[in-house]
This record gives C-alpha cells, sequence and structure tokens, in this order.
C-alpha cells in the first residue's frame, strides 16, 4: 500500500496551473525575443518543422511531469506493508525421518515413501508459521539436520537436500529418538512434539527404541509414530549415494505396529499408520489439529520510503528538458 | 549526521557537466544575438542578458546540487520508534577464511572467536542464535535455534575447509546475517561479527548502514593483531606468494570499529582479557535499554529539506526566465 508521510506539500501542486500560464500564455513573459512588425499584417510565425515542434513539446512535457514528480517526492512516499509479529511461543516439534534404503519403495505415488513423506512434510510445516520446527533423519545412524527454528525456509532446503541411503543401511529408531529428543530438549518450549515416519522394525543403533521413548518421556516430549507403507510387496528402485550404484527390488519388510503404538503409548502420543501419500497428508492434519497453542500475534506497520526513487525520477525528467533545450533545439533565452 | 548513500555524490561530475553546458550555452547566445542585428542586441541588452544568464545558471546549478544532496540520504537528529520486544536473537557471522588461521592470537584467530561464540551462548541461554560462515561467499549454516548442542556441534565443524569459495567478503556476510533474523519476531536482535577486518569484496559500510536502518546493532569482535601473522596451511607448513615470499595477514580493527559505529554495537579485540566480559554487558545493555525505553531511536532523514530547496531554486530559475527584463527579454 502506498501513503504519503507528508501530503500537505500536495498544496504545491495547486500553484502548478498559475505557473502554466505565465510560463506558456502570459502575454508579457520573457524570456523571448520580440520583433517589431511595423509593416507585418499577417498573423504571427510558429515553427513549421514538425521535429522542433515535437521535440520543444516533449520538453514541455518532462518539465513540468519532473515538477510533479518533485512535489510528490516532497510529499514522502512510502510503501506500507503489514508483518504480523508472533508474541507467544510455538510447539517445537522435531521431525524424525527415516531415510533407509526400503523408504524407496513404490507404493506411494506418486514416487515412493520418502519423497511423499518429504512433499507432506512440507505442507505440515508451511501450515505449522510460528512454531520452530527441526528436522533428524536416521538409517544405519541418526543426525540432526536442522535444529528447531522458525526459519522455515532453511528448514525447507535440507529437506530438501536428504537422500535416501546417506547414513547407512538400517534402521536405528532409537537411536532417532534419542537425537530428536535431545535436541529438543535444548530449547526453552513448553510444548514438545516428536514426528517419527519409518517404515521398518529397529535392526541397528545403540540404543533401543524403548530406552529412547522412556527418556523422551521423561523429557515431555509426546512422541507421533507414523508407519508408512503397505502390506505385501512393492517394488523398490534407488541409488546409493556414496557409490552411484543404482539398486531394483522388490521389499516385503513391514514396520513393527506394536512396538510404534507402544512407543507412542510411552510419551503421550499418538500412533498412526499411512498406507498411501493421501493417508499420510491426513495423518498430519490431524496432528496438526491435535497440537494446537494459542496464538497471538501483533500486526507491524512498516514503512519503505520510496522518494528517492521519485526524486530520481524528477531529476531524470529535468534533465531531458535541460539536455533537448540546450543541446538539441539549441534555445538561446 | 549520517549519509547513507555516499555514493550518490559521484552525481556532481553531473552537475558539472551541467555547468559547463550553461557556459557553452551563454557563449552561443550572446553569438547568435549579436548576429540578429541592432534591433535586439544592444549593449543594454547584452548586460540583460549576462546578468540574467549568470543568475539562471547559478540557480540551475544550485537546483542540481540540492537534488544530489537530497539523493545522498543525510540524517541528522533522532527521533524515537517504538518498539515492544523481549528476549534477544543473535547472529554470529564468523569469518573462516584461511587468514582467520593465523596464529597471532592463542590459540589461532578463529578458535579464540569461536570461544567468543560459545561464551555468548552460555550467558545468553534461553536466546535464539543463528550462525552465517563467510570467506568469499556467506552462508547461513545454522538457522534461528534456541538448540545450544547444535551450535555447538557447528562450531566444532567450522573451518576454512567449510567453504570453498576464497576470499572475504564482509558486506556479503552482513546481507546474509540481516536475511537469518526471522521477520515475524518480537524478540531484540543483534548481530555478532568475529572476523580479522580484512576484506578483499564487497561493500561492508552499505550493508552496516542498512542494519543501523533496522536497528540491529553490530558487536564486531577483531580477532588478530594489527602487526600481523603468516597464515599456516593445513596440511602444515605456511602460505606463501608465487614469487615465494611468505604472506603474512594483518588485522584491520579500523574496519571492524567503523562497522560497530555505523551500526551502533560496540567493537572489541578478541585478545582483550575482558572481552567476554564486555561483549556479555554490552548486548545485556542493548536489551536492557531497549526493555526499559520501549523503544529505539533511529536517525531522522532530512531529504525533504534539500529538495525543498531544489524546487526552490528550480521556480526561480523559471521566474527568471518569465520576467521580462527592461524590455529587453
Amino acid at each position: 500500500m502506498w501513503v504519503l508521510e507528508h501530503p500537505s506539500a500536495l498544496l504545491l501542486l495547486l500553484l502548478i496551473p498559475p505557473a502554466v500560464y505565465l510560463r506558456h500564455f502570459w502575454p508579457e513573459r520573457g524570456g523571448r525575443v520580440l520583433f517589431p512588425f511595423a509593416v507585418y499584417n499577417g498573423s504571427g510565425f510558429r515553427p513549421r518543422q514538425w521535429r522542433v515542434q515535437l521535440l520543444h513539446n516533449l520538453a514541455v512535457a518532462a518539465f513540468w511531469a519532473g515538477l510533479v514528480a518533485l512535489i510528490l517526492a516532497l510529499a514522502g512516499p512510502a510503501e506500507v506493508s503489514r508483518q504480523p509479529v508472533h508474541l507467544s511461543r510455538g510447539i517445537d516439534i522435531m521431525i524424525v525421518l527415516d531415510e533407509s534404503p526400503t523408504m524407496a519403495a513404490q507404493d506411494f505415488q506418486p514416487e515412493n515413501r520418502f519423497e511423499s513423506a518429504k512433499n507432506v512434510i512440507r505442507s505440515f510445516v508451511q501450515r505449522r508459521e510460528n512454531d520452530p520446527i527441526g528436522l533428524v533423519t536416521f538409517a544405519k545412524e541418526a543426525a540432526l539436520r536442522v535444529p528447531p527454528t522458525t526459519d522455515h525456509e532453511h528448514l525447507l532446503d535440507a529437506l530438501a537436500k536428504t537422500r535416501i541411503m546417506e547414513l547407512g543401511d538400517g534402521t536405528a529408531i532409537g537411536l532417532g529418538i534419542a537425537v530428536g529428543a535431545l535436541h529438543l530438549n535444548a530449547g526453552e518450549a513448553g510444548e514438545r512434539v516428536m514426528i517419527l515416519l519409518t517404515d521398518g522394525k529397529n535392526n541397528a543403533g545403540e540404543i533401543s527404541p524403548e530406552a529412547a521413548a522412556a527418556i523422551a518421556a521423561d523429557l515431555g516430549i509426546r512422541v507421533y509414530t507414523i508407519g508408512v507403507g503397505r502390506e505385501g510387496e512393492a517394488p523398490i528402485e534407488f541409488v546409493d549415494p556414496e557409490t552411484g550404484t543404482q539398486y531394483r527390488g522388490t521389499v516385503v519388510e513391514a514396520f513393527d505396529e506394536e512396538q510404534l503404538r507402544r512407543l507412542a503409548d510411552m510419551t503421550g502420543g499418538s500412533y498412526f499408520h499411512a498406507s498411501s501419500s493421501a493417508a499420510l497428508e491426513s495423518v498430519l492434519q490431524s496432528i496438526d489439529t491435535i497440537e494446537t497453542v494459542e496464538r497471538r500475534t501483533r500486526v507491524e506497520v512498516q514503512t519503505e520510503p520510496l522518494h528517492r526513487q521519485v526524486a530520481g525520477f524528477a531529476v531524470l525528467l529535468l534533465l531531458i528538458e535541460f539536455i533537448i533545450r540546450t543541446l538539441v533545439l539549441k534555445e538561446i533565452l | 549526521m549520517t549519509i547513507a548513500y555516499p555514493e550518490a555524490f559521484w552525481l556532481f561530475i553531473g552537475v558539472a557537466g551541467v555547468v559547463v553546458l550553461l557556459l557553452w550555452k551563454f557563449r552561443r547566445g550572446r553569438r547568435d544575438l549579436a548576429r540578429l542585428g541592432s534591433e535586439v542586441w544592444s549593449p543594454e541588452s547584452a548586460n540583460v542578458y549576462l546578468v540574467k544568464s549568470f543568475f539562471r545558471g547559478v540557480c540551475m546549478t544550485l537546483f542540481f546540487s540540492f537534488v544530489v544532496l537530497a539523493l545522498a540520504g543525510f540524517h541528522w537528529g533522532r527521533r524515537p520508534i517504538e518498539e515492544d520486544r523481549s528476549g534477544i536473537e543473535i547472529v554470529f557471522a564468523v569469518d573462516v577464511s584461511l587468514s582467520m588461521l593465523a596464529e597471532d592470537i592463542a590459540p589461532n584467530r578463529l578458535e579464540r572467536g569461536k570461544d567468543v561464540v560459545r561464551s555468548v551462548v552460555q550467558d545468553f541461554a534461553g536466546s535464539r542464535f543463528a550462525v552465517v560462515a563467510f570467506g568469499g561467499k556467506a552462508v547461513p549454516v545454522l538457522p534461528m535455534t534456541e538448540d545450544k548442542y547444535a551450535v555447538e556441534s557447528l562450531l566444532t565443524v567450522l573451518s576454512p575447509e567449510t567453504l570453498t569459495a576464497p576470499g572475504t567478503d564482509i558486506g556479503h556476510a552482513l546481507e546474509v546475517a540481516a536475511q537469518a533474523f526471522p521477520e515475524s519476531s518480537a524478540r531484540h536482535q543483534a548481530l555478532v561479527l568475529i572476523s580479522d577486518g580484512e576484506y578483499h569484496t564487497g561493500d561492508p559500510d552499505a550493508a552496516a548502514r542498512e542494519l543501523a536502518e533496522r536497528g540491529i546493532p553490530i558487536f564486531a569482535v577483531t580477532t588478530g593483531r594489527e602487526e600481523g601473522a603468516p597464515i599456516p596451511l593445513i596440511g602444515g607448513g605456511v602460505a606463501k606468494t608465487h614469487a615465494g615470499e611468505e604472506v603474512r595477514t594483518r588485522a584491520n580493527p579500523r574496519v571492524m570499529q567503523r562497522l560497530a559505529e555505523t551500526a551502533g554495537g560496540l567493537h572489541l579485540g578478541a585478545d582483550e582479557g575482558n572481552v567476554f566480559v564486555r561483549l556479555r554487558d554490552g548486548l545485556e545493555e542493548h536489551t536492557e535499554r531497549r526493555d526499559r525505553d520501549g523503544f529505539r531511536l533511529a536517525a531522522v532523514p532530512r531529504y525533504r529539506l534539500f529538495l525543498g530547496f531544489a524546487l526552490l531554486f528550480l521556480v526561480l530559475e523559471n521566474a527568471l526566465r518569465i520576467v521580462r527584463w527592461r524590455d529587453s527579454f
């Protein structure tokens, strides 16, 4: 939105009509050479060359437009934007995402489990504007990708860069939960939530999922567990990021539903099963509705002054006028 | 008094061009009028032409000069801007260029700088931190977070090998650091710049003015000494030029001092014994003062004064043109 910070300066525009009269129509005006035509009886001269006339009109237009722009700049034009400022603190959310090779199973449309999980997480993150969200990924090892942050752009960048099997071949659910809990605990949030997405059984890592969930429960972190995948066989295809070898095959391995349910119950969270992209989407939507927090926001008004642009434009027009008159039309007076 | 866009002063070259054109116009005009013969050209009208041209030329020159001054963005005086914030967000811009490996302060410039970061993170528990690493270009390596473990584990891996772009661009670092502050935050904001002040590209002063405009102070911590030191390489030995001479890197505390002053922060030497305490006190004072006052002071732009004068001289020039003198022109 555009505003003028000193609109009273626009009153100067009222002086323009009389100024136009004085400059172009007043019979007594100067800046001209008057010839006495004692014997001449016809009408006065008009420059007949249309190029000269055009340039002259152009210069006149540039002058008055420049003057108007200068007055406008004096009125302090500015662009006003309203920025919501969050006063309340959101919930700290840690997303713990399985990166093991089986996540490449193609039973999720359009591509595979991993890519559709990433898509669904992306839209989830965009709905949680005020909540610091972090990302932990795990396979054989677990690693913090992004600490809980409200800089969601950064988070989504990092999410897009994750690749299957970057952390080896395996499923260390316990490590994933433990790393997530450690980094959630570093913050000051009152409410802390972890969302675990996996498609396999725990088969790696030094910490058992139950032990890790006990730590999380101690720290007051609710863990939502999501089992991803369909019963039965699914085709699988992925590239090992380290060697570049392409793997193809079928996967029959399924997650341990009982264990995931147990982990959720231990921490006061819930367990969900997602057998398709759409199901996964609705799971995250329901977590979104469960985990709500009172939001207090204030609108902050930011003004971006634009007078430099307008003044620059004005002086450009006036410079054009000056150059046409002096250099092109070779005006004398 | 501060000048936001000193580069606008280059436009005075254009103003000089206008003066040359005006002189040329006067000489040509006098010659052409004389050709029109005695009906127009007399000693008296020549006099009018001289005086009129002179005053109109002066007005025109003053008009363009004042526009340039308006565009330069003069600020003086201060006005309060209401601000209701609590808590603090700190962005660390950490120089990881090769020169930060110099050992003129113990253990070396980079490690000393990391200690500064660690002490701030410790002193301001519950605050949010972000880290931008920079060399030839700047990269946000840690987004704004409360997670102090993430800061610590990042610090252990931060080294000149983190970034591939050689050189030092403090200006870009400040720009990227400014973006690391979340837009919709209700916390105070401060930037801690850790560098030896040696830079090869970019315009850190413009970036510092931008930060000052947003009310974000720069706490500049200079790592290294002016006497300089050789740069040890990671593989052993020291950096040498093609001619085989040892490269010495000299810290430039004057640059750091200037940036801190521009953005209203504090300048500290990393080798001073009390640097940790002074930095903490500086940051605390910054938040406490703003908390207490509920406003921050921002410099008042004064462009309207200059634009007003410019308009005045433009109108005057036209008035001089319109008014006929002694029945001449």
